[in-house]
């Protein structure tokens, strides 16, 4: 009986992770992409290649068996609608005139283990280039891109259906647009860490988050950097004594920087806080219960006291 | 204007003293809520000088706030109650860098006070002829346990005993509106709503010990709230 259960906890993290049937998502990162629907200016840059991870479970038409062939990776600009199998596959080819930009993306992903989930890394800028080949990364707004995984059973042997017969959909967002930049009013010093104070740009789109670089005077590179929402935080892990250009730029939903803001130049320092400036000042508190037995000698008493009272009142 | 007055409010308490309804609930003790200012005489150590309290954190006085739960032991005249108090209150402050500057770095005291009560209330005015006032006396033992922040990090902590001797007076609230004050009792057993305003002398310094700071509070402390008796 409780082999059983033990088994299935020790499933239960596969499961979680398991795709819907007819879904297909983005799954982890390839170091710089954040795991969510977005492509931002940088997945969407053909010179940064950035690949994503994408996990599907293929609805199947119905009267179709799970079985060996190939997974084929589409993107589109337009919502696919519903076919004659009762499916809504994408567009394998553009219908320019219709203003329909759709094609596979990569090769195919053979599926030998006759099943009907599978997992692929696709290139987010070969996404972008199948569905938007006019605009790229110059679209404005953010616009849908729909992708599908098309299962294309084998016929006999190796030999591909190229009607496909199962589909996983989902649907990513392009966004290229990015905030205005912020004004840093000011910089705080605390002890090995600086606090910045910004006002977000009033043009533009509106910022989701904000990043804070310390560079160290001199240096080419920010030496370290902290994310933070709203209109303050902190950047920490720095040097008492060495002075910093502190800078902060915002960050869209997609994750899209704006210019970085204007330098303030300022050095973390050592600082006390009450309990040390207490001490130094020569304090005769000495931290924990400093009374010994004292207080809860009164604590006794008083419950004694109170124990003759309800006593006596007793007949 | 003032002889309208007197008399209205001495009709209200006639006719509040007749409908006493004489199927109120047990009084088995007493719950309030209550908040005030509050301020430590830590730097009564360093005399002549702005001490380490108030070169962090000013010269305000933060707001606390408190609960306090009592249980009655006898309310034939009034009431005799032991309970148990706590709370919360918090002092922040700018830490100072070694050049002297404050810096943006955050410190805090933040204490929760514990006490053991008694507490007289002479409420029988109000159980007995519907005159909506109460005084009340209150001694306790006390307990403030305390930490210092530097930023989010315990920098220390500790507790420190002492007592307190309170005197208050609370106004009855079932006398604005004494059918609700009965639905009231009826639906959760709270006989009585009270709106007070008391006046605290604490000495919290270890009961005087040289190894403990001085917590009690800089001349006397006020708060205001409400009670209710169950």
């Amino acid at each position: 009986m409780r082999l059983p259960v033990f088994l299935a906890l020790l499933a239960l993290p596969a499961l979680v992770r398991a795709q819907a049937p007819g879904v297909v998502e983005p799954q982890r990162v390839d170091d710089r992409y954040a795991v969510d629907k977005y492509i931002n200016l940088d997945e969407c840059d053909p010179a940064r290649n950035v690949r994503v991870e994408f996990r599907w479970n293929v609805q199947l038409e119905s009267g179709q068996a799970a079985r060996n062939g190939v997974f084929r990776f589409f993107a589109t600009n337009k919502q696919p609608a519903a076919s004659s199998g009762g499916l809504a596959y994408c567009p394998i080819a553009d219908d320019r005139p219709n203003g329909v930009f759709g094609k596979q993306v990569g090769t195919d992903f053979v599926n030998n283990g006759g099943l009907t989930t599978g997992n692929g890394v696709v290139t987010t800028s070969q996404i972008v280039a199948v569905s938007y080949p006019d605009d790229l990364c110059t679209v404005r707004g953010d616009v849908p891109i729909y992708v599908c995984v098309h299962f294309h059973p084998y016929t006999s042997g190796t030999a591909v259906d190229p009607t496909p017969r199962g589909l996983a959909s989902g649907t990513l967002t392009l966004s290229t647009q990015a905030p205005g930049a912020p004004h840093l009013d000011s910089v705080g010093r605390g002890n090995e860490r600086l606090e910045a104070r910004w006002t977000a740009a009033s043009t533009g789109i509106s910022a989701e988050w904000f990043r804070i670089f310390a560079t160290e005077v001199g240096a080419t590179a920010p030496t370290t950097s902290d994310d933070a929402l709203g209109s303050r935080g902190w950047v920490d892990g720095l040097v008492n004594g060495t002075p910093y250009d502190v800078t902060v730029v915002a960050l869209s939903a997609a994750g899209n920087p704006s210019p970085a803001s204007n330098a303030i130049q300022e050095s973390p320092i050592a600082a006390d806080d009450f309990w040390d400036r207490y001490e130094k000042a020569g304090g005769q508190e000495q931290g924990g219960c400093a009374s010994g037995a004292a207080g809860p000698l009164a604590l006794l008493a008083v419950a004694a006291l109170l124990a003759r009272f309800r006593g006596r009142r007793r007949p | 204007m003032r002889t309208k007055l007197a008399a209205a409010l001495a009709a209200a308490v006639v006719a509040a003293s007749s409908s006493a309804a004489p199927t109120e609930s047990p009084r088995k003790g007493s719950f309030e809520v209550g908040a005030g200012p509050y301020r430590p005489s830590i730097d009564s150590e360093f005399p002549g000088s702005a001490g380490p309290y108030e070169e962090i954190f000013g010269g305000g006085q933060p707001w606390g706030f408190r609960l306090h739960l009592a249980r009655a032991l006898y309310t034939t005249f009034g009431a005799l109650e032991v309970g148990f108090k706590t709370g919360f209150w918090q002092d922040k402050g700018r830490e100072i860098a070694l050049d002297g500057t404050r810096t943006a770095d955050e410190t805090a005291l933040r204490i929760v006070p514990t006490s053991l009560t008694l507490t007289y209330r002479f409420d029988w005015l109000s159980v007995r002829y519907g005159i909506p006032f109460a005084l009340y006396g209150r001694g306790a033992l006390e307990r403030y346990n305390w930490w210092v922040t530097d930023r989010d990090k315990t920098a220390e902590k500790g507790a420190t005993w002492g007592w307190s001797a309170t005197g208050g007076a609370a106004f009855l609230l079932d006398f604005v509106d004494r059918g609700l004050a009965r639905d009231l009792d009826n639906d959760s057993g709270i006989n009585d709503s009270w709106i007070f305003f008391d006046v605290t002398t604490d000495q919290i310094d270890d009961f005087g010990s040289s190894k403990s700071w001085d917590l009690s509070s800089k001349g006397f402390t006020y708060t205001v709230g409400l009670m209710f008796v169950y």
